[in-house]
């Protein structure tokens, strides 16, 4: 509201937050995707000899009822999850930069009713809505990124739109129109640029919700399937040895929260450094 | 008055367009539920009775409104997984009875909780200057609230339930049995839901009551007399509860969504578990009532909370 229509160059300003969300991303990241072509020991291979092995330096992260390196699966699950949230972030938030655009700059009946749409949705709890898309797709990894990429699409509309309208009459919007810049010229690369810095902010929430349903969904037993490893199965599977071997539910939990935890305090620091 | 009743009549006309986007949904699913009761030996002849049986020859629109008169008179349809007996199917009614009120029990006393805990809690937090204090709470909020709610009942079952064993893990007491011992194996599941929407309510608690101390009927208090006590209570926190409300609000549907997947956790045979099972055994009648369910309840709450904002603070009442 009190904001000026200044266009906003990049003084970019370090803060506690941004180091640190960046910092825990950033190890959970390289260690998923590390995962994908190199594990400490063999996720499948079973040890009878070092069945529920508690954390050592051999296994950091103990070994399960199987005798398997926790660490290791817990480096493909979190592969996992990382590909699943950010083909789900890059979908919805492309399919929400398109419609919060259209909406926001053309505004009238359209507007009205993908609003009204939106605030249905946003109202309705998004594992909930997901596990409905997914009764009807049916199990499997494509079902629940295409289910939680339509759920993830609202809440981008929203931000996306807000900005559109408050960019829509600012001075330099209105020279280009008068200038004869096309509709989708001004659209795309007049305001998109500028709406970017409001934007991540809400890709960062975007990724810490995907990753809370994917777990959320596998813990279910409704999202991945294995033989693709998932953090969410491993809990349930661990819950059943909550006595005998904490440490397997703990892995895979801890693991969720620190990289729910860096997603949210990436998101904050950049908040902040808009702020500023 | 007015207004009463133009919300009404979007509560109800929200609820026969999810009505409808329920049912539409359900009738592009691919599959035969017909050839997956019966399994593959059936003869023809018998998948056509079943078919004229559960009326789906009508067409589409005939079926809604069968469908939705029947919900409405209180029959909720048949079950196509779980039968009563050899001849009788299992009424989705009576599946659902006394699981809703185990699922809508959670919910509850996890609002009771969370409203509880956080209101002193984000007015404690606001009160004090401490540095250490603020930080302190700072990082533990912010870590709760990453917490899954699935993790946190693992992690609840582990701390009270194996370590202090304050209650059995997957010792369920059914509520018509003994309801202060339901209560007493309720009350894990509910920290579980609460303890991540605890540290969101009372963050957002006390930012809230920092940024009233900033105003002027503040300064206006203190200097007219008022003790800081009163100043605190009857002018800050009042006016600070304000969007409290709306958050508290705001949040149900994911209470309603946390205690779904908590039940699963904790073994609690509430419609969580029902829709899941349901869902993975393509039961679709039962699907699509507990979705209107569901969806009754979270629109219901987001009506009164309405309805609510607008008796405590009368301002808003005119627009």
């Amino acid at each position: 509201m009190g904001r000026k229509y200044s266009v906003k160059i990049h003084n970019f300003k370090w803060n506690k937050y941004l180091a640190a969300g960046l910092v825990m991303t950033g190890i959970a990241v390289l260690l998923g995707i590390l995962g994908f072509f190199w594990t400490p020991y063999s996720t499948t291979a079973m040890n009878a000899a070092e069945k529920f092995s508690p954390p050592s330096l051999r296994h950091i992260f103990g070994t399960d009822n199987f005798g398997r390196d926790i660490f290791s699966r817990v480096m493909q699950g979190l592969g996992t999850s990382i590909v699943i949230s950010s083909l789900v972030v890059l979908c919805s938030g492309a399919a929400g930069i398109l419609i919060g655009a259209l909406t926001g700059y053309i505004g009238g009946v359209l507007d009205e009713v993908v609003m009204r749409i939106t605030d249905a949705v946003n109202g309705f709890p998004s594992i909930l809505l997901t596990l409905v898309i997914i009764s009807i797709l049916g199990n499997g990894k494509q079902n629940v990124i295409i289910s939680m990429s339509i759920v993830f699409i609202p809440s981008f509309v929203r931000i996306v739109r807000s900005e559109y309208l408050r960019l829509r009459d600012a001075d330099y919007i209105s020279r280009a129109r008068l200038m004869g810049v096309s509709r989708i010229r001004i659209l795309f690369v007049h305001i998109l640029p500028n709406i970017f810095s409001v934007f991540w902010v809400s890709v960062m929430i975007g990724f810490n919700n995907a990753i809370l349903a994917e777990s959320g969904m596998s813990y279910l037993g409704i999202g991945v399937q294995p033989p693709d490893a998932s953090l969410g199965k491993m809990l349930s599977d661990a819950q059943g040895y909550l006595q005998r071997a904490p440490w397997y539910a703990l892995a895979p939990g801890l693991t969720i929260v620190w990289l729910v935890l860096g997603f949210s305090l990436f998101g904050e620091g950049i908040r902040r450094t808009n702020e500023s | 008055m007015k207004y009463l009743v133009k919300k009404v009549i979007t509560l109800i006309m929200t609820l026969f367009l999810v009505s409808v986007a329920a049912f539409l949904a359900f009738q592009i699913i691919p599959g035969d539920v017909v050839a997956s009761i019966l399994g593959m030996e059936a003869t023809p002849e018998r998948e056509e009775q079943l078919r004229e049986e559960l009326g789906l020859n009508d067409p589409p629109v005939e079926r809604y409104f069968n469908w939705m008169t029947g919900v409405l008179r209180g029959d909720l349809g048949v079950s196509y997984r779980y039968s009563k007996n050899m001849n009788e199917m299992m009424p989705v009614a009576e599946l659902i009875g006394d699981k809703l009120p185990v699922t809508l029990m959670l919910a509850f006393v996890s609002l009771i909780l969370i409203i509880v805990i956080s209101i002193p809690l984000g007015v404690w937090w606001a009160k004090s200057g401490s540095h250490v204090l603020d930080a302190v709470l700072g990082v533990a909020t912010q870590t709760a609230m990453a917490v899954p709610s699935f993790f946190l009942g693992i992690l609840v079952t582990y701390l009270f339930g194996i370590v202090l064993k304050l209650f059995t893990p997957g010792g369920y007491v059914s509520y018509r049995e003994d309801f202060a011992g339901f209560l007493g194996y309720l009350l894990f599941p509910a920290l579980s839901v609460a303890i991540p929407k605890i540290a969101m309510t009372a963050r957002f608690l006390r930012n809230s009551m920092l940024t009233e101390f900033g105003s002027d009927y503040v300064r206006t208090a203190y200097s007219k007399g008022c003790s800081r006590r009163r100043v605190m209570y009857r002018h800050v926190l009042k006016n600070s509860m304000m969007p409290v409300v709306t958050f508290l609000g705001m949040i149900i549907a994911e209470i309603v969504a946390g205690s779904i997947v908590v039940e699963q956790v904790f073994g609690l045979p509430g419609i969580g578990r029902l829709l899941i099972s349901s869902i993975n055994n393509r039961d679709l009648p039962v699907v699509e009532i507990l979705i209107l369910y569901i969806t009754f309840v979270v629109i219901f709450v987001y009506f009164l909370v309405d309805i609510l904002y607008r008796v405590i603070d009368p301002r808003i009442s005119e627009v």
